[in-house]
């Protein structure tokens, strides 16, 4: 926390400087780096492909839950004009067929971030054999804008796999990417 | 109104060319702000040039034409209103809009830039990283010269306020590089600043006496003349100021987690009227001129010292409320502050047609160098020019032409400097009128 009004006072310097210009404060968040790497990467299964007549459903299951530093207070000296969300992964699809969807959900602090409605949510189609990468670009979510006025917020990545009747299934799933760019002005009432 | 001062203090540290002060004379102006000679614009520097003969032109009148554009499109000083630009305020602070800026110093226009992730975190300030200082940066300013005065026979008599501001920042090479060159912020790393500021006002009553103290040839028309004076100040402390500031931090591993530790310690002095003691100083000086040759050498603010009753303060961040907590150490105690000494040194050469002058002063914070040259053109134009080194070693250039309508005077004077946040070379046009004989 103390390291973070340190921060906080330097860009609040900063950011005022930057007022005497039509100038734009850019924010980079790697949010991956908070995470623990060995959670970004997930073995899939194995589900034989023995005879089921239901579709089987894993339900959400989350991948990662982290708190993500960052520069708190802004709120003061800038407004937050855009967020773009950045997500990519890949699904490495060893044997069988499927689908999956991912979810990226963002909350504040106090809030549990899968009671809230995803970020991010890609479906994808799974191919024996093939490699089946994601990458989606998100912006303009208002909620997802005030949240990186904030001090730390909490991020999750979520599975939801589903494998065809009598079909099976193995492989592995790994996050790249998650990265949020904040594009700022200064707040004129500072 | 502590961290304003302490502001105000970091906003004068940041202004490299604070130094080289602003000409308000167009003709010392044009001729590189060096010591005009024969009493023009020496007094104040070389209490000596106070014995020397009154000039031809008895009076010079500076034209505060700087006023024009700010009188016709005031800055605005409020931050909500679009056109507000803190830039143009501090540079406005440091330079008293008298003589008129030839455009305006660019202000940083980039973006910034910062990269946060768990272990590093980056800003690339773009062109505001200028404005920060590479390492250490001192700032210096004081106004000692008499003001009003009146003289007896070689005996004279003046007040003067005394005001004197200095401070120095220094950055450690870690902290520098984070904020000028836009290096990582790396975990397990330590950041430091420390600054010393000192302020203090007086007013001094100072009397002094000027005259000849040797005379070589006939007495009438000496062939070579040493002048001597000097000036003793009595002083009373108004306010004093100092304060000591070191802060650091320290980043975890990993970078932004909650254990990082910022440390803050101050140690500040004050003092009001009320505390206020008497302070004494002494200015110093000597002229020899021979022929069209003139030679000066003052020093200024001898041992000039002041007593002051100061309260002395302790305060350290507490780690816990993250607030400031402050110790008073003592109530009234003892103190002497000190006012460093100006050395001075100039020489002249007087041609009726011609005039060549230079100087050099010598502060505790820097050594200028200003020459300049005069060429008459029949009975009306004289032409200038000049140029010197000011208190960051920069080279600076002017030039300028004066014309007489029968008693009355113009000079007009274009000077380059760097007096600004940005650093940038400017130039400036000074205006004057002289009353001839």
């Amino acid at each position: 926390m103390r390291f973070r009004i340190m921060i906080l006072a330097a860009v609040a310097a900063v950011v005022a400087l930057a007022g005497c210009g039509n100038r734009t404060l850019y924010l980079g968040v790697d949010a991956l780096s908070f995470t623990d790497a060995t959670k970004l990467t997930k073995v899939i299964g194995p589900y034989p492909a023995l005879p089921h007549p239901d579709t089987i459903s894993t339900g959400e299951q989350p991948l990662f839950s982290e708190n993500v530093n960052l520069v708190g207070g802004t709120q003061q000296v800038v407004d937050v004009q855009a967020v773009t969300i950045t997500f990519t992964a890949d699904f490495d699809d060893q044997y069988g067929s499927g689908d999956d969807t991912l979810r990226v959900y963002m909350s504040d602090k106090q809030t549990e971030p899968m009671s809230t409605l995803p970020v991010v949510q890609v479906p994808i189609t799974l191919i024996s054999g093939q490699h089946s990468p994601v990458h989606a670009v998100i912006s303009g979510d208002a909620r997802v804008n005030e949240l990186f006025t904030q001090d730390q917020i909490r991020v999750a990545v979520t599975t939801a796999l589903g494998v065809p009747p009598n079909q099976g299934l193995s492989g592995t799933i790994k996050v790249t990417q998650l990265r949020a760019d904040v594009v700022a002005k200064h707040h004129r009432s500072l | 109104m502590k961290r304003i001062a302490f502001a105000f203090a970091l906003c004068l540290s940041l202004l490299p060319g604070l130094a080289g002060a602003q000409t308000f004379n167009a003709r010392r102006m044009a001729m590189g702000g060096a010591i005009l000679g024969g009493r023009q614009g020496g007094e104040g520097a070389n209490v000596a040039y106070r014995a020397l003969p009154k000039p031809a032109s008895n009076r010079t009148i500076s034209l505060p034409i700087g006023l024009i554009p700010v009188l016709s499109n005031p800055p605005s000083f409020d931050s909500n209103k679009p056109d507000f630009n803190v830039f143009k305020i501090v540079n406005l602070v440091a330079n008293p809009p008298w003589n008129l800026a030839l455009g305006e110093p660019t202000a940083p226009s980039s973006d910034i830039k910062l990269d946060i992730s768990n272990n590093s975190l980056s800003m690339d300030l773009g062109d505001l990283g200028r404005v920060f200082p590479q390492g250490h940066v001192r700032a210096y300013a004081a106004t000692n010269a008499p003001t009003m005065g009146l003289t007896i026979h070689k005996v004279f008599v003046a007040l003067a306020p005394l005001v004197e501001v200095d401070n120095d920042l220094n950055l450690d090479d870690a902290l520098s590089g984070v904020l000028r060159d836009g290096a990582t912020l790396l975990p397990n790393s330590t950041y430091t600043l420390h600054d010393h500021g000192r302020a203090q006002a007086a007013v001094a009553l100072h009397v002094g006496m000027a005259q000849p103290v040797w005379t070589d040839g006939d007495r009438q028309h000496p062939s070579s003349t040493l002048y001597g004076g000097a000036r003793v100040k009595l002083i009373r402390g108004l306010a004093y100021g100092e304060a000591y500031n070191d802060a650091s931090f320290t980043t975890a591993d990993p970078l932004l987690s909650s254990k990082i530790d910022l440390k803050y310690t101050g140690h500040y002095l004050d003092a009001g009227p009320g505390d206020g003691g008497m302070g004494y100083g002494l200015d110093a000086g000597a002229v020899w001129v021979r022929g069209q040759l003139e030679l000066g050498l003052g020093v200024d603010d001898i041992g000039t010292s002041i007593g002051w009753n100061v309260r002395e303060k302790d305060a350290v961040l507490n780690p816990d409320t993250g607030n400031i907590d402050e110790t008073t150490l003592t109530g009234r105690a003892a103190f002497t502050s000190h006012v460093p000494a100006v050395a001075v040194c100039n020489v002249a050469w007087n041609d009726p047609r011609w005039m060549a002058v230079a100087d050099m002063h010598h502060t505790m914070l820097a050594t200028t160098v200003h020459a300049g040259y005069e060429h008459h053109v029949g009975s009306s134009v004289a032409l200038r020019a000049g140029g010197g080194l000011d208190g960051s070693q920069r080279v600076q250039l002017s030039g300028g032409i004066g014309y007489a309508f029968g008693r009355i005077g113009i000079d007009l004077a274009i000077a380059t400097n760097n007096r600004n946040l940005e650093g940038q070379r400017l130039a400036e046009l000074g205006l004057g009128l002289e009353l001839l004989h």
